[in-house]
């Protein structure tokens, strides 16, 4: 008797159907999965930052770069939708007339960055395991998880707007393709001034199709397709790239505890992006106060 | 045949293809299977608003028992005074626990949750490859512990950030992490209450080594060791345990833009915790004013 329970406890292990006893390792179809999935392990960064400057104002090349993809974007919108744009135009580039030299920070300091969270200053990471894809962004620690364990979207009586939106994905190839619906606060860059982007938001209505692959060692390529049927006149299409960082080891947060990031690099600081290499001042053992 | 034979042996990454080289892919797989979402036990029968339930308050006083930390005296005059403040605030509603402001700087929005942010309400993600774990907590934090036998920076490249600088090493199924240079304030409970989990500040000079491992399918094991020589008269060793969550099947995030209430789950409304499901029926997502 207990050589047939022993014996039927082998072979589901040996089948990759439940995992190895206590080690809890993974199962043979998890790791034959892993295998096929390509490394993206690393940090990266969108390349319209690549020679940015302190304060995270773009450099020549990442502003010659961002207005490239500017122009090959062109989006059109709804009427309905365009008073919204224009009003976020407006916003903007009065709070640059005021100070042109730095780069807005165009969301709430301390909230995450909203979907696509693909195109912000500071690093990537992206995790990727057979069941999901995580995309980590150091810009206020926004977090996309892109299930790729062949679920759908929730119902449509389970879903409603968040800042992500539902992501789900499946690997064609060495490409992962993103679906990502019921996003809050959706935005999409139109221009680049000397130092940011300019933003229109996007409605939540937002359907997103992302096909990310690493061109090779040190590229990767997003391709973006919005479809918005509410803000945009005719869907958007666009390719941006991320490359490997070089000269860094570590993912930080730029968000802390109550927005006092005073100990981070890349604050916010009166609705502007600073960058603070060390702080200058410390006293890290006085008890609270 | 040089290509071939780097290729064969796991040195270089298949020409275009970029996937994981052999030695990544055996490393994969010495690693244990973390996949799915956690929680932390004093949380599993919470109820509505992240109150404890039952069984959870039972789990944290045994919790608060072990813990019993010693702190200084110069430390303990200052939690004296934070401890009475948080007991003012939680008589003013029992049954509903207060968020976690008064215990110094929690809470509010855009708040990300320092270290260990093991022990809070929500679900936990954990992210296991190679070279890192990361682990993704619902409330915002984001912990990057590095394995790839990296040290910690030298100390003139270290400065306290909320989440401190983690490394790892795996002892057999067990991940060992030691984690330094954490931000002031940082938490960790000091005993169990009517409804929440007070948390003390600790200092920035805290040390800590937690090993974690998978008990079995549903559980796991976080043995957390502290040292701090500015708040603790001596170490403190506490074993948490964590369930798997088996009714919700994606990770969602706490922390919004400062106006999260109407859309979020579990959002911070006047100073507490709020457990919305789905939010009231709006008009028709992102409609403009005007087209209205």
């Amino acid at each position: 008797m207990i050589r047939r329970v022993v014996f039927i406890i082998a072979a589901l292990v040996v089948a990759g159907c439940v995992p190895f006893a206590q080690g809890q390792i993974s199962s043979k179809a998890r790791l034959k999965a892993f295998a096929k999935l390509p490394d993206w392990s690393g940090l990266w960064e969108f390349d319209a930052y690549l020679d940015e400057s302190v304060g995270q104002e773009l450099g020549p090349e990442g502003l010659r770069r961002a207005r490239a993809y500017a122009a090959a974007m062109q989006p059109t919108f709804t009427p309905e939708w365009q008073p919204k744009v224009d009003e976020a135009r407006k916003a903007q580039a009065a709070a640059l007339a005021a100070d042109p030299n730095q780069p807005l920070a165009t969301h709430s300091p301390c909230a995450e960055s909203p979907f696509p969270a693909t195109m912000l200053p500071g690093f990537y990471e992206w995790r990727v395991t057979p069941e999901e894809t995580t995309l980590i962004s150091s810009q206020n620690n926004s977090v996309r998880h892109i299930y790729t364990d062949g679920r759908e979207h929730p119902p449509a009586d389970e879903l409603w707007p968040t800042t992500m939106g539902d992501s789900i994905g499946h690997w064609e190839g060495e490409t992962l393709v993103v679906d990502t619906v019921a996003m809050r606060y959706p935005s999409i860059f139109l221009a680049a001034e000397q130092a940011s982007f300019i933003v229109s938001p996007l409605s939540d209505r937002l359907h997103a199709i992302e096909r990310v692959h690493m061109v090779n060692h040190d590229e990767m390529q997003i391709q973006l397709t919005a479809d918005d049927p509410v803000a945009l006149a005719k869907p958007i299409h666009i390719t941006i790239t991320h490359e490997r960082v070089r000269g860094f080891d570590r993912m930080e947060d730029t968000r802390d505890a109550d927005c006092d990031v005073s100990t981070d690099r890349n604050p916010v600081v009166n609705g502007r992006f600073t960058t603070i290499v060390k702080p200058t001042t410390a006293t890290p053992t006085e008890p609270p106060k | 045949m040089i290509l071939a034979t780097l290729l064969l042996a796991g040195f270089v990454h298949s020409a275009q293809g970029q996937t994981s080289s052999k030695a990544r892919i055996e490393a994969f797989a010495k690693l244990p299977d973390w996949s799915g979402l956690w929680e932390f036990d004093i949380w599993t029968d919470e109820l509505d608003g992240q109150q404890m339930g039952p069984k959870g308050m039972q789990r944290a006083k045994v919790y608060a028992a072990q813990l019993q930390a010693t702190f200084t005296p110069a430390w303990q005059a200052k939690l004296d005074q934070l401890k009475k403040t948080a007991r003012t605030e939680e008589a003013t509603d029992a049954n509903n626990p207060p968020a976690f402001e008064q215990f110094g700087r929690f809470g509010g929005c855009g708040w990300t949750p320092g270290f260990p942010a093991t022990m809070l309400p929500g679900t936990y993600e954990w992210r296991v490859t190679p070279e890192e774990t990361t682990l993704i907590s619902l409330l915002g934090s984001v912990r990057h512990i590095y394995t790839d036998g990296r040290s910690h920076p030298p100390k003139d490249e270290l400065w306290p950030m909320s989440q401190g600088d983690s490394i790892g090493h795996w002892e057999g199924d067990t991940l060992v992490v030691d984690t330094v240079s954490i931000r002031s304030p940082i938490y960790l409970p000091s005993l169990a209450r009517g409804v929440g989990v007070p948390f003390v500040p600790m200092s920035n000079e805290l040390h800590s080594v937690e090993r974690i491992r998978m008990v079995n399918h549903d559980q796991m094991e976080i043995q957390f060791t502290v040292e701090d020589p500015i708040a603790l008269a001596k170490p403190v060793y506490v074993t948490f345990d964590w369930n798997r969550v088996k009714d919700i099947d994606r990770m969602e995030q706490n922390a919004d833009d400062c106006d999260s209430a109407a859309t979020e789950r579990n959002p911070i409304v006047n100073g507490r915790y709020e457990t919305i499901i789905k939010p009231a029926p709006t008009t028709p997502p992102g409609t403009p004013k005007s087209a209205k």
